[in-house]
């Protein structure tokens, strides 16, 4: 009986922990955009190889654009927060400008996820979880591809400056 | 005693931002050593841009606190300096203007700076800036003007006097 629940207790990271993020936009959102390994090769039409091996390791890419009560109540600054109990660390924040961003990261060997919002001006406001064997330092190649190919304009952000 | 200095680094600049954590003045942005990282997969065209992604790569993180529109700017910019003063940084430049008023100053370990700090204090517009990890002097100009922030770009009168 112990035994079971301290494997129910220790397999739970293993578990997706997009549900934090489902549970907080979902209902707030204006479009959502889903990507597994099938559909990011799909979009690849100049069909880019290095790119291709880049997304293999993709589980599932979430994209949420949230709608206006979002981005009137501001509810998605809860992502953060919570993914910061979840035992995510956090590689970025910018707070209280015309730019709020948050990027959080949980990596091991095997698996990595990465999550976070950009609100520019609360004009658009982005939401995204990442999962897979996608090593942190790629994470800038998968974004500039996928802006490449013209197919989402969502990570094309304006310079910030103090 | 490597704890001891892992301690003691940002010890102004955390203070700052647990005291404004919740006034929206106030812009606030910490960047991980995990978002420095991503220059390490950069390829280098020259020595010179070898040379910066290297002492990019050393850099631990950055911590942003910054304020156009308050109107004890002079104050705080007073009150900055003296908690510099008294945390035992080293004064390394200030730039005084009609203006504003800036200094830079600098916490030194083994011969290596491992942090440097900025303040600028005008008539409504205060930044405390942290920028800690292993920091090279030679490189920090072109570091600041990367990161675009205002004020930073200051710090090529140290290259040119070195």
């Amino acid at each position: 009986m112990v035994f079971a629940i301290f494997l129910g207790l220790s397999y739970r990271p293993l578990f997706a922990q997009d549900t934090i993020l489902k549970d907080l936009v979902e209902s707030k959102r204006d479009n959502k955009y889903c990507f597994y390994p099938s559909t990011l090769r799909m979009i690849n039409l100049k069909q880019n190889q290095a790119y291709n091996e880049l997304v293999s390791g993709v589980d599932k890419f979430l994209i949420y654009t949230l709608d206006s009560a979002a981005r009137s109540d501001k509810s998605y600054r809860g992502i953060s927060e919570q993914y910061l109990e979840a035992g995510f660390d956090e590689y970025a924040t910018v707070f209280g400008g015309d730019m709020n961003m948050s990027i959080l990261g949980k990596e091991n060997a095997r698996n990595q996820e990465y999550v976070g919002y950009f609100d520019q001006k609360g004009e658009m406001v982005v939401a995204f979880y990442l999962k897979g064997n996608i090593p942190w330092q790629k994470i800038p190649t998968l974004i500039q591809n996928m802006n490449e190919m013209d197919m989402l304009d969502l990570f094309d952000f304006k310079d910030f400056t103090f | 005693m490597a704890s001891l200095a892992t301690y003691a680094q940002g010890t102004v600049v955390n203070k700052y931002f647990n005291q404004l954590a919740d006034n929206d003045q106030f812009t606030k942005v910490s960047i991980s050593s995990k978002m420095f990282s991503l220059f390490t997969e950069l390829e280098a065209g020259s020595e010179a841009e070898e040379e910066f992604l290297k002492a990019v790569s050393k850099l631990k993180g950055l911590k942003v606190i910054a304020s156009d529109s308050i109107g004890n700017a002079a104050k705080m910019y007073s009150q900055a300096l003296k908690d510099i003063d008294a945390a035992g940084y080293d004064e390394l430049m200030s730039v005084k203007d009609a203006e504003e008023n800036m200094r830079f100053s600098i916490k030194e370990s083994g011969g290596k700076i491992e942090e440097l700090l900025m303040v600028v204090g005008g008539k409504k517009r205060f930044v405390l800036l942290s920028l800690y990890g292993e920091i090279d002097l030679k490189n920090i100009s072109k570091i600041a003007r990367s990161m675009n922030v205002g004020g930073l770009d200051n710090l090529s009168k140290i290259d040119a006097d070195n």
